[in-house]
């Protein structure tokens, strides 16, 4: 770490030149896409993602970024436009959030389609009906299968590099696909956080600049996006975004080698945290994973050994590095905050399908749904989370289903609010 | 359409087929289609054509052709061939009777809203067409094994879809959808050049003295020419340079 | 008409931006525009196309066009033309990009993505100013997926979802949306009417817009042989038939200000327009639907009372 804290940092935590600064998520990635020297804001507002286009808004129409922001009609034009011009050759930034996210989707396939590189940062929030404001996951995994990479912060700081991390891996022309960087709704949007703020300089140096392929030119036309409507071909093309997505995962650990020496703080595609002797893993991913590594602490005083698995990339998921971190471990507990419905979490089944080949798999591998919609997940939940784990390893049975954590104070302010709700 | 006494496990495209049609000749070369693709020994070809066609391979292909469009034009007055082909393939695999044919030729027309005299063409047009063919058995068909299964590389930049030769549907010859072919009468002609300006395909060029040249390669046959030539001094003839 | 060096059908350029060999069907009014259009745009163009019958045009390994292409989805090709011109501005701006290589950008759509499903993506493009063409080649329904009604099909037009009934005997009982005077209020710099059988209008139209910055938005009628049932040939036939009875009005807004380019001197009845297609056949056959002809005929008397006033 270098440099201090600064004295004074305004709204938008502009200030002077010190390196460390508080910020919030939203301030965090709006800094980032000006470091990345991003030239294209195509944006629409949507809660909790306002704060990060009324910044790039402020910077463009004050010149401090060359680049041009746009407002567009909706999410879906604007993930259009954002696509067209990466196509074009532009560096591009956008972000959205939750409906926002799920009115654009047809296009986040389409921009994976077309190999047009940008990054998109989703500030999660859980998906309506009911409407609600605070973070899930179900809107960023959603996206799970369109070709995007997944990037998921748990710190602001996360938030900030894996933008600039991002842009890098997605620009490479081993992979040439969008990103989308994750960062939780209010608990990191709009949560101050100490931060490294990077110097441009360095930044200029960890990210070469953008050198789009085939870009729509007077002197070399070219045909994009256009239908392939012969079956192998089809297939053939979109087996290479998925061969690109791949080559992703070492595209990233080189990355994250060059951005540990430029910027001294490393990366892997996984978090391991208090692994080495742990029975039990936890495996979270986002910003409540700071809860969960809470939880281990207390469990480990109380001599339980467990540990947690925080996953950094989901899309290409790290199979080998998640392989490697819960091999011969007892029990896996998936806490996925975000539900499939008629299934259970998104996220267990993958990490089941990781391990199950392996002689030293777990024995028993939980599905735990938490923290939809916000809800906190308190320390005894995880705890109970722990004990249904150890328990069915040790009667050698498995999970008939998804646990659902739900505390006895939370059922009766639903019983209470239920009750005003009937008038009864 | 699928039917069998026994259940058909073959779905989608039929790699295996033991009757081929082919409403057109040009079709048969055309990369993106490849309807000979998978035919085995001993299969039978029927292309619609006025024309004997030659195929190279597969060798022992039962080849037949008849002019189905010349029957379309005689009953319809168009070259719809949708009934007139499935008469032909009714007839070819021996398994359809004709008053199935004319049953089925009714009831799918009638669906279609087509009004009565119509559909009366359609059954006359079937009935022609199913008494213009014989029925055909199959001799030992022979078909070689399938493709092996390969790995795919990653292309790079070259597996990205997008398109860099420009214009190149020049390369596909349209010019085999003409039924009717449109002819310049350099008698009639004023070289004024509004055949030109009004061809929906540019497919009409001018020379050095302002005369159309047709490109008889990729011309259609819609024919918008022959109707906006102030003059009348385009012709149009039964196409006969494709087939 | 301010001085054009576009006379006479002789002056059309020779160029020729549209080659043979597309797999759109013979006699096609849209293909006909495109390729007039594109002569008089003349060279370094992208074309940003939303789904319909045109996007046949380039399907993979194939495109007709010596110009650029970029499909984009059904809703928002305005939105793609967006992305693209700002992404050309930005590069150019910054010294990236030589100027050389700067481009026109065309939005080309069908008539439903125009009026349907992406009217919301037109309007902001325009309302924003954006510089670029939008070509909107209208056969008057969804004709990729076989000939639906969209809301610029007509009143008494037979769709595959308005087929006439005893219970709708005219067939299609939506009026036809304004899309000139949408466009039109928005105040672009420039919005007209074209028609592939009026050749030389066109090329002065869009001669006119290439002077402008901002929205040049073009609407052309464009017949379709196979969902408005004509033959092939007569295409361009019917796209003048359409000026002559006074059902297609040729005319142009700049800055929102109107001027009809071609007013007939006399219009031809409307019913010798519709009896010739079979998506109107029902109001002729078995009996004759007069009230309905009538009211098409009225609705054209009002408009160009109002123009000739």
């Amino acid at each position: 770490m270098h440099g201090r804290v600064s004295e004074k940092s305004d709204k938008n935590g502009e200030g002077d030149h010190m390196v460390l600064k508080m910020l919030t998520g939203s301030q965090a990635v709006a800094w980032a896409a000006r470091l990345a020297r991003a030239e294209y804001i195509p944006a629409y507002p949507i809660t909790p993602q306002t704060e990060i286009i009324e910044i790039l808004s402020e910077w463009v129409r004050k010149g401090e970024m060359e680049a041009i922001f746009v407002q567009m009609e909706s999410e879906h034009s604007l993930l259009t436009a954002a696509g067209t011009a990466a196509a074009t050759g532009a560096r591009v930034f956008t972000a959205t959030s939750s409906q926002g996210l799920l009115y654009g989707f047809e296009m986040l396939y389409s921009i994976a389609g077309w190999r047009a590189p940008l990054v998109l940062v989703n500030v999660a929030r859980a998906l309506a009906a009911p409407i609600t404001l605070e973070p899930d996951h179900n809107d960023v995994l959603a996206a799970r299968d369109s070709g995007f990479l997944q990037f998921h912060a748990e710190s602001v700081q996360e938030a900030l590099d894996f933008v600039l991390l991002a842009y890098r891996v997605a620009e490479d022309n081993r992979v040439l696909l969008p990103a989308i960087v994750n960062i939780d709704g209010f608990h990191l949007s709009f949560t101050r956080e100490r931060v490294d703020l990077p110097e441009q300089s360095t930044v200029d140096e960890f990210l070469p600049e953008y050198k789009p392929v085939n870009p729509i030119r007077a002197s070399e036309p070219v045909a994009k996006g256009i239908p392939v409507l012969i079956p192998p071909l089809y297939s053939f093309f979109k087996y290479q975004m998925h061969m690109a997505s791949r080559n992703a995962l070492n595209v990233f650990r080189e990355a994250a080698k060059d951005f540990e020496k430029m910027f001294s703080r490393s990366y892997a595609t996984v978090e391991e945290y208090m692994l080495d002797d742990a029975d039990t893993v936890i495996v979270m991913s986002n910003s409540f994973a700071a809860v969960g590594k809470q939880a281990v602490n207390a469990m480990r005083e109380e001599g339980r050994k467990v540990g947690l698995l925080r996953i950094r990339l989901f899309r290409p998921f790290p199979t080998d590095d998640i392989v490697k971190s819960l091999r011969g471990k007892k029990c896996v507990v998936v806490v996925d905050q975000n539900i499939s419905i008629g299934k259970g979490g998104i996220i267990c089944p993958e990490i089941a399908e990781a391990l199950y080949h392996l002689e030293d798999r777990p024995k028993v591998i939980l599905p735990v749904i938490a923290g939809l919609g916000g809800k906190s997940i308190s320390l005894e939940e995880f705890r109970h989370a722990v004990r249904v784990a150890e328990r069915l390893a040790s009667l050698k049975a498995g999970p008939d289903g998804p646990l659902l954590l739900f505390r006895e104070d939370e059922a009766m302010l639903v019983d209470s609010l239920l009750k005003i709700a009937s008038g009864g | 359409m699928r039917l069998s006494d026994a259940p058909i496990l073959e779905r989608g495209h039929i790699f295996n087929p033991s009757y081929v049609l082919v409403t057109a000749p040009s079709l048969l070369f055309d990369p993106t289609v490849k309807p000979l693709e998978g035919m085995a020994d001993g299969s039978v070809l029927f292309v619609n054509s006025s024309k004997e066609v030659q195929i190279v391979q597969p060798k022992k292909v039962h080849t037949i052709y008849r002019d189905i469009t010349e029957l379309a034009l005689k009953h319809i007055g168009r070259d719809i061939l949708s009934a007139a082909m499935g008469a032909v393939a009714c007839k070819l695999s021996g398994l359809i009777s004709l008053q199935s044919l004319v049953d089925s030729v009714e009831e799918e027309l009638a669906e279609l809203g087509l009004a009565a005299d119509l559909i009366e063409k359609n059954v006359q047009l079937a009935k022609e067409c199913y008494s213009s063919v014989e029925s055909i058995s199959l001799r030992g068909l022979d078909y070689k094994p399938s493709h092996k299964v390969v790995e795919v590389q990653y292309m790079g930049e070259r597996g990205i879809p997008d398109l860099l030769s420009m214009g190149n549907t020049i390369l596909r010859k349209t010019g085999s959808w003409r039924v009717f072919t449109p002819i310049v009468d350099k008698n009639l002609c004023t070289a004024c050049g509004i055949c030109y300006i009004y061809c929906p395909e540019a497919c009409i060029s001018l020379d050095e003295q302002g005369y159309p040249v047709i490109n008889y390669n990729n011309c259609k046959g819609c024919l918008v020419c022959t109707v906006e030539c102030p003059r009348r001094a385009i012709k149009t003839e039964r196409e006969t340079i494709w087939s | 008409m301010s001085i054009t060096k576009y006379r006479t059908l002789k002056d059309v350029p020779k160029e020729e931006f549209l080659v043979a060999g597309t797999p759109l069907c013979a006699g096609c009014g849209a293909l006909l525009v495109i390729r007039l259009f594109h002569k008089a745009l003349g060279g370094n163009v992208v074309w940003v196309n939303a789904a319909g019958c045109v996007t046949l045009m380039a399907t993979f390994p194939y495109t007709p066009l010596r110009s650029s292409w970029f499909y984009t989805a059904m809703s928002s090709a305005p939105a793609g033309a967006q992305g693209i011109r700002d992404a050309l501005d930005i590069l150019i701006k910054k010294g990236k990009l030589d100027p050389a290589e700067n481009l026109k950008v065309v939005v080309i759509t069908g008539d439903g993505a125009a009026s349907d499903i992406g009217l919301q993506s037109a309007s902001g493009a325009i309302h924003r100013g954006l510089d670029f063409f939008y070509l909107c080649v209208d056969n008057e329904a969804y004709g990729n997926t076989g000939f639906q009604a969209s809301s610029l099909s007509p009143i008494g037009s037979g769709t595959a979802t308005t087929k006439p009934t005893h219970l709708y005997p005219a067939g299609n009982v939506l009026p036809k949306k304004d899309l000139f005077e949408i466009w039109r209020s928005h105040r672009p710099p420039y919005v007209a009417t074209i028609s592939p059988s009026h050749v030389v209008d066109m090329l002065r139209k869009v001669e006119k817009a290439l002077s402008f910055k901002g929205p040049k938005l073009f609407l052309a009628l464009c017949p379709c042989p196979t969902g408005w049932g004509i033959e092939p040939s007569e295409s361009v036939q019917l796209a003048r038939l359409a000026v002559e009875t006074g059902i297609w009005p040729l005319k142009e807004a700049v800055y929102g200000e109107v001027t009809h380019t071609h007013i007939p001197s006399k219009r031809r009845p409307v019913e010798d327009y519709l009896k010739v297609q079979r998506r109107f056949a029902h109001l002729f056959k078995p009996i004759k639907n007069e009230a309905v002809i009538a009211e098409i005929q009225k609705q054209v008397d009002e408009y160009w009372s109002k123009v000739e006033r």
